[in-house]
Order: structure tokens, then C-alpha cells, then sequence
């Protein structure tokens, strides 16, 4: 029964696992959209840190990023694409799972 | 980081109120709706002013939440973005904003009959409203885990359990309910926002 809940650790999508990507996706999990400068804040990351971990989510097709300019500033939009929540979502499951099985 | 993340909704849904500008604007909205009480508690009766609550109260309070939206929005274009980003939140299903306008005249329906079978009950009219705001901001301090929401609510559920001692019944009690919770939704607001710029600057992505 432990090894069947345990065996869902092994199954946990890797993109979303990674720390820094963990907390990214937890934060545009709830908002509509949100920044660079507000995912840096938050964060803690430095600039290029963020930025190749926001790829590899755009990348897994869970990220859409929209880059324009806020008047002469330059500025990067980021939110979670339906795939992005959808992975998301499952990966909390199997975490409440594997944490839930192991504390037992 | 299990709890960092488990707190990231949280965290991103309090950032909203982290410059203190929506308790200023509701601080601002709250002492209006004052002000409108008071014309009409001192007013003579049988005066023009006596009615003025009745179109008043939903003009204000459905103009001045569209006003405040244009407003805060336009202001933390400018002051709060910059500083510490960009965020839009998710618009509430219209189901959901549907069942909340239900509720809400559902309540004041509810409100205005026992007011109207009741005349007497008046002299309770501050306290209750002072219980709705502080059930509200309650809700938000719950929310969002910020203390000082709950502070807000205490004292605006004081204000309307004092106005009927204080001897202010009807459109007087409900002046002062608003006026102290306006009063201190805006002291609070400002000091949040002193903090806020104090300690952040603009930053730049590149």
C-alpha cells in the first residue's frame, strides 16, 4: 500500500518538480497573468536564473510568455497555458499522495 | 519550500493590497458614504437631503467601486507596477458575480422590510451595518492573512455598537459607523503606503 503511494514520486512531472519551477507555477496558479520584475520579487531568483527556467516551462507547453514594452520599458508577461494548471494540479495530487502515504 | 509553496496563492493574491491603495480607496468610498449619512441625519425634516440615502447609497456605492477600479488601476500603473511588477487576477466566474449581487439584494431587501415592520430597530441600524463591515473585512483578512484587515473590521464593528449609546440613531449612527471605519480603512492605507515606498524602488527587467 506504502510502496503503491510511494510509486507516485517516481511518476511526478520533472518540469514542474524542479524547486524554483515548483514555486513559479504555485504563484501564476493563482493569478491571470503576472511579470517578470513580480516573479523575480517573489521569488528570489536573479534575471537569468528566472528567465531559463520560464523557457523550460514555455518550452514543456506550460508557460505562455508575451514580451512588449510598458511605454519604454520592457516588459515580460508570463501565465500558466490550460496545460500548465492541468499539470499543475496533478502533480499536487501525487505529491498529497506520496507525502500522505509516507506519513502514515 | 513545501510551505513556500503551499503560501504562493496566498501571497499572490495578497500582493494586491501590499501598497495599501485599496484600503485608501475604500477609506476614501467609506467616508463619501459618511458624508452622505450625516446631510441627511442633520437635515430638516421633510427636506430634500432627508431622501437622500434612498438613490444616493446605490449611486455612490455602484459609482464609486467603478470609479476605484479606473482609479487604482491607473494608479498602480504607475506607482506599484514598476516597483514590484505586474499582476491581473482571474475575473470571478459571472455565475459567481451573478450569486453575489443576488445575495447583496437579497440582504438589504431583507434589511429594509424589518426596517419598515419595525420602525424601532432603527436605533440598530449603525451596529448592523458595522457587523456587515466587519464580516467583510474579516473575510479578507482570512483571506489574505494580513492582521491589520481584522483590526479594520473590530473597528468598524465598535463604531456601530457605540453610535446607539452615543445617543446617534438611524442616518447619524450609520454617519459615524462610516466615518470611523472610512477614517481608519484610510490611516491604515497610508501607512501601508509610506512603508511600501519607503522600502521598494523602481526596478527594470534588462
Amino acid at each position: 500500500m506504502a510502496g503503491d503511494d510511494l510509486r507516485h514520486i517516481a511518476d511526478v512531472d520533472r518540469v514542474i518538480h524542479e524547486p524554483a519551477r515548483l514555486l513559479i507555477v504555485a504563484l501564476l496558479s493563482a493569478v491571470r497573468e503576472a511579470d517578470f520584475v513580480f516573479l523575480q520579487r517573489q521569488t528570489g531568483l536573479t534575471k537569468g536564473n528566472l528567465s531559463s527556467h520560464l523557457t523550460r516551462l514555455e518550452q514543456a507547453g506550460y508557460l505562455r510568455i508575451d514580451k512588449g514594452f510598458r511605454g519604454k520599458i520592457p516588459q515580460t508577461v508570463c501565465s500558466l497555458a490550460p496545460e500548465g494548471r492541468a499539470a499543475f494540479k496533478t502533480y499536487r495530487a501525487q505529491m498529497r499522495r506520496a507525502v500522505g502515504g509516507s506519513a502514515r | 519550500m513545501i510551505t513556500q509553496v503551499e503560501q504562493a496563492p496566498r501571497t499572490a493574491f495578497r500582493y494586491s493590497y501590499d501598497d495599501g491603495l485599496v484600503e485608501i480607496g475604500t477609506g476614501l468610498l467609506f467616508l463619501t458614504l459618511a458624508a452622505l449619512f450625516a446631510v441627511e441625519g442633520l437635515a430638516p425634516a421633510g427636506s430634500l437631503p432627508t431622501g437622500f440615502s434612498a438613490f444616493g447609497l446605490p449611486v455612490i456605492v455602484i459609482g464609486g467601486m467603478i470609479v476605484l477600479g479606473l482609479a487604482l488601476r491607473a494608479i498602480k500603473e504607475r506607482l506599484t507596477f514598476p516597483r514590484t511588477g505586474y499582476v491581473a487576477y482571474p475575473r470571478p466566474a459571472p455565475a459567481r458575480r451573478i450569486l453575489a449581487g443576488v445575495i447583496g439584494a437579497g440582504v438589504s431587501l431583507v434589511l429594509v422590510l424589518l426596517l419598515a415592520a419595525r420602525p424601532s430597530w432603527q436605533a440598530a441600524l449603525a451596529a448592523l451595518q458595522g457587523a456587515a463591515l466587519a464580516v467583510v473585512w474579516l473575510a479578507f483578512s482570512l483571506r489574505t492573512g494580513l492582521v491589520r484587515m481584522a483590526v479594520l473590521g473590530f473597528v468598524a464593528l465598535g463604531a456601530g455598537l457605540v453610535a446607539p449609546f452615543a445617543g446617534l440613531e438611524s442616518s447619524l449612527g450609520s454617519a459615524l459607523t462610516f466615518a470611523v471605519a472610512g477614517a481608519s480603512a484610510l490611516l491604515s492605507g497610508a501607512l501601508v503606503l509610506a512603508h511600501y515606498l519607503r522600502t521598494t524602488a523602481p526596478s527594470v527587467e534588462a
